[in-house]
């Protein structure tokens, strides 16, 4: 497409600032050399961040998977457990040092990272804390029951375990 | 995030997400974009609607360039009636822009999103996105791309 005389007809209908609020568009074509200076001060920039500030930057990052994660875009889709080993690794924390920080049995931390257990309220809120708010405890909680609803919509043998423990079932409604 | 309903200044939901086969047939005969986007297929295409609506309001179509931690936007358009003094809706570019440094966030790059302009509007993205001037490029990183979401997503 030739964008400059897309440019020069966009002119004739609105302003600049009126084009600049509703399209992008690339100017002239870049050369190899303009595309490998802009790349260079790209990783100059990214080199040049700060530990603290890389952490803040990842722990968002953590937060926005998390969120795209609730909203079901298919790029972002993963599980809590995992979002959970991504909050460790970014802090740099190991597993006992991470339920040190929030007073809960490394035990119950490890079953919560190989998904046998999941996040309840409390520990949402706890890790909401330790995040400095950066990740809301809403995320942990709902992410945790899209969890839970799933297992529940397709989990045959817990579902069976469970009914053998019960005594006198109404019939009303069983078939 | 919310775009404006300008006639009743009034705040509507809407959603951003990937285009499918469906939504490319409804952009290819619609009299709403004015730019081939047949040819932006190859890049990442994403769509700006109204919640629970299929009527497209603005488009974006990006590269995710993996070596260089960066979102490069090639191309957005706001829908025909979303553009000008009688536009109907307001904040769909901005919208879309912000959702980009979320996906950037997302994908461990800081933010960093950037985009190539036309020298005579550059000024424009800088004022209006805080975008910065790096070479022929603008981009937006870290706090100021924070800024913008919290702008356009809040």
């Amino acid at each position: 497409m030739d964008y400059d005389k897309k440019f020069e007809e966009l002119k004739q209908r609105y302003t600049l600032e009126e084009i600049a609020e509703s399209f992008v568009f690339p100017g002239k074509e870049q050369t190899p050399e303009e595309r490998a200076e802009f790349a260079r001060l790209r990783m100059e920039h990214w080199n040049n961040t700060s530990p603290e500030k890389r952490m803040k930057y990842q722990l968002i990052g953590l937060k926005y998977r998390m969120k795209h994660c609730m909203e079901g875009r298919k790029e972002s889709m993963d599980t809590t457990a995992n979002f959970l080993q991504q909050y460790i690794d970014i802090t740099n924390k190991k597993q006992k040092g991470l339920a040190d920080d929030l007073s809960i049995n490394p035990s119950t931390l490890s079953r919560i990272l190989n998904g046998k257990e999941s996040i309840g309220k409390s520990l949402a809120y706890r890790l909401e804390r330790h995040s400095g708010k950066l990740i809301p405890a809403i995320y942990w909680w709902k992410l945790a029951q899209k969890e839970i609803e799933q297992d529940i919509m397709t989990n045959v043998v817990d579902r069976e375990r469970e009914a053998k423990m019960v005594k006198n079932a109404l019939l009303v409604g069983v078939t | 995030m919310k775009i404006l309903h300008k006639p009743s200044e009034t705040l509507q939901d809407a959603v951003i997400e990937l285009m499918e086969n469906d939504d490319w047939e409804r952009v290819y005969q619609s009299d709403e974009f004015e730019f081939d986007w047949a040819k932006e297929r190859k890049w990442t295409v994403y769509k700006l609607t109204l919640e629970g609506d299929t009527i497209i309001q603005g488009l974006v179509a990006i590269e995710d360039i993996v070596r260089e931690s960066r979102i490069h936007v090639h191309l957005i358009e706001n829908a025909l009636s979303n553009r000008g003094k009688d536009k109907i809706y307001d904040y769909v570019a901005g919208c879309l822009l912000a959702s980009l440094c979320e996906i950037a966030f997302d994908k461990r790059y800081e933010g960093f999103v950037s985009l190539h302009s036309k020298t005579e509007i550059i000024s424009l993205y800088t004022n209006k996105y805080r975008f910065r001037e790096m070479g022929q490029n603008l981009f937006i990183m870290g706090e100021n791309s924070l800024l913008l979401i919290e702008k356009y997503l809040r």
